[in-house]
């Protein structure tokens, strides 16, 4: 039982490190929180459905469709709602992406309905995998599970060995510098917003997948949930936020598995964790030194 | 090759730099000297379109005034800017790498730079994978010009390349800016070590308070009763 949950958590961690990356890569390199985060994995989920239900697309293009759907509309929220607003108070970039996500969210309740439905039917089947008499896993999961580490390792090695990937960490480091460089450090942000969103987008097909439902505002929960763990891992740190979403990941599952009937809901065990983590290390497990917001 | 012509800058109310003009020829190394909040790295943000500014700036004829940062380098300034910058958390290799980055060159030319650099600042060549972060600040202004100099400039420009460093390091940096003179690259030299920045240059500008207050050869220069006044300390 304790594997089986522990498994379950891995999967379901994975989900909110492939969400979270994004947030905290921006972070590092603007310095913004981007709130509208969790609206793109919402536009992925939806850009998945429109894929398989009116492009005949399978499975796997329409997971390619959506991350580049939500890459565009990443960078469109940059460009039009975060670029203006540079060098202002960072308020109003927050209040901006609020604004978008608001926006999408009821835009999609009024094309969509604002009712759950189930996934399209893309000919694929659920099977059960069993590793042991009492572990096992859903092939859903364990694609989560792969993608997931495929998504990271592809994302290490860009970051280390290309040089458009020492750029964004050049840029995160001192922007102005970076710009001395010779490094647009516009297009750098855009290529941050494109794969954090890319990102976001895959995590959001598979989790829509594995649950069987689509909603306008199913990004809302694991956007927020994705700061928790940017907070926890510590703000700008992706390693820190890969911990971080597998941490909240299994303790969730634990506590599904074992708390049942507890006092607080599941959704709720990440805002704790944000609580604690704020009173007790605020610059979380792997971070510098926090700015106020 | 780059001029400067009737400069303004203001951050919000405060006018900062008023009227500055100057010019450095090709081949020359030119020296910008003041104090404190003279308006030096101010002048030299503007060049390098960190800033907005008012008033012309052109380079090889062109003007340069309203171009993004990353176009300007493009064109061939680099700039070691002031407190060196080096990127902390990149390894020396990877920051010198990132001063190449507007180049496009094969692997041999730039293994070739690196050498030369390597030959300059031997110290650096022993720390290749040192994040940048945690060397000196010796050490750290070395990375810093020879990052600049990966850029194979056609004009460097340094911002007080002595801020903060022992006299024998600001010795042996000062140093290696004579051996780059030697190559022949053009250099404007930002300094409020009046006595180093004038040993190295042709001529040199006075700034205070945002404006030129003196121009002249640097053998004119050492003659006149106000430089040595205030900046020689005879
Ligand atoms: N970002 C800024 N906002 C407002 N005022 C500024 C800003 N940067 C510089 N100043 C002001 O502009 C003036 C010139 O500053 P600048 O940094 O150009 O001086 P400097 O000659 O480089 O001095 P130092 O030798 O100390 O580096 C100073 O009065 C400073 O307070
Ligand atoms: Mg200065």
């Amino acid at each position: 039982m304790l594997a089986q949950q522990l498994l379950n958590g891995v999967a379901l961690g994975f989900t909110y490190v492939l969400i979270a990356i994004g947030l905290t890569m921006i972070y590092g390199v603007l310095k913004l929180l981007h709130f509208a985060h969790g609206v793109i994995y919402a536009v992925g989920v939806f850009a998945a459905m429109i894929g398989i239900l009116y492009l005949n697309m399978n499975f796997i293009v329409a997971c390619l469709f959506a991350m580049i759907i939500a890459a565009i509309c990443g960078v469109a929220v940059e460009r039009f709602a975060y670029r203006p607003l540079r060098n202002v108070h960072p308020i109003t970039t927050l209040i901006s992406g609020v604004g978008i996500a608001i926006f999408l969210e009821s835009l999609f309740q009024v094309v969509f309905s604002s009712d759950p439905r189930a996934f399209p039917d893309t000919g694929m089947k659920v099977s059960v995998w069993k590793i042991s008499e009492s572990i096992s896993i859903t092939n859903v999961k364990l694609t989560i599970i792969v993608v997931g580490l495929v998504a990271l390792v592809l994302l290490y090695a860009f970051l280390r060995w290309t040089k458009m990937g020492i750029a964004i960490q050049a840029t995160a480091q001192d922007m102005r510098a970076a710009s001395l460089m010779g490094v647009n450090v516009n297009r750098v942000v855009a290529i941050t917003f494109m794969i954090g969103s890319a990102f976001a987008a895959i995590a959001g097909v598979l989790v829509a997948y594995d649950i069987n439902s689509i909603y306008p505002t199913m990004g809302s929960v694991p956007g927020l949930k994705a700061f928790c763990v940017v907070v926890l891992g510590g703000l700008g740190s992706i390693p820190g936020t890969i911990i971080g979403g597998l941490i909240l990941g299994i303790v969730e599952s634990l506590s599904e598995g074992y708390l049942n009937g507890m006092i607080i809901d599941k959704d709720a065990i990440a805002f704790v964790i944000l609580i604690i983590i704020l009173l007790v290390k605020p610059s979380g497990l792997f971070g510098r030194k926090v700015e106020k917001v | 090759m780059l001029k400067i012509d009737q400069l303004h800058v203001s951050y919000g109310s405060i006018q900062a730099v008023r009227n500055v003009s100057l010019h450095v020829d090709e081949g020359e190394v030119v020296t910008l000297i003041g104090s404190n909040g003279a308006g030096k790295t101010t002048t030299l943000q503007a060049i390098c379109g960190l800033i907005p500014s008012k008033g012309s700036i052109s380079y090889q004829g062109e003007k340069i005034s309203g171009l993004a940062a990353h176009r300007i380098v493009e064109k061939g300034i680099a700039m070691v800017p002031e407190g060196r910058r080096v990127f902390p958390k990149l390894s020396v290799m990877q920051n010198l790498m990132m001063g190449s980055y507007t180049r496009k060159a094969s692997k041999q030319e730039l293994k070739h730079d690196l050498d030369m650099i390597f030959t300059l600042f031997p110290r650096l060549a022993e720390r290749k994978e040192q994040f940048a972060g945690t060397m000196s600040g010796g050490e750290q202004q070395m990375l810093a010009i020879g990052r600049a100099l990966m850029a194979k400039p056609k004009l460097l420009i340094l911002d007080e390349p002595s801020m903060g460093l022992a006299p024998i390091v600001v010795k042996g940096i000062f140093e290696t800016i004579h051996q780059i003179k030697a190559n022949g690259l053009t250099i404007l030299l930002i300094e409020q070590n009046a006595m180093m920045a004038l040993s190295v240059a042709d001529r040199g500008y006075g700034l205070e308070h945002g404006e030129i207050v003196f121009h002249d050869t640097v053998e004119n220069l050492r003659k006149q009763d106000i430089v040595k006044k205030a900046y020689l300390g005879k």
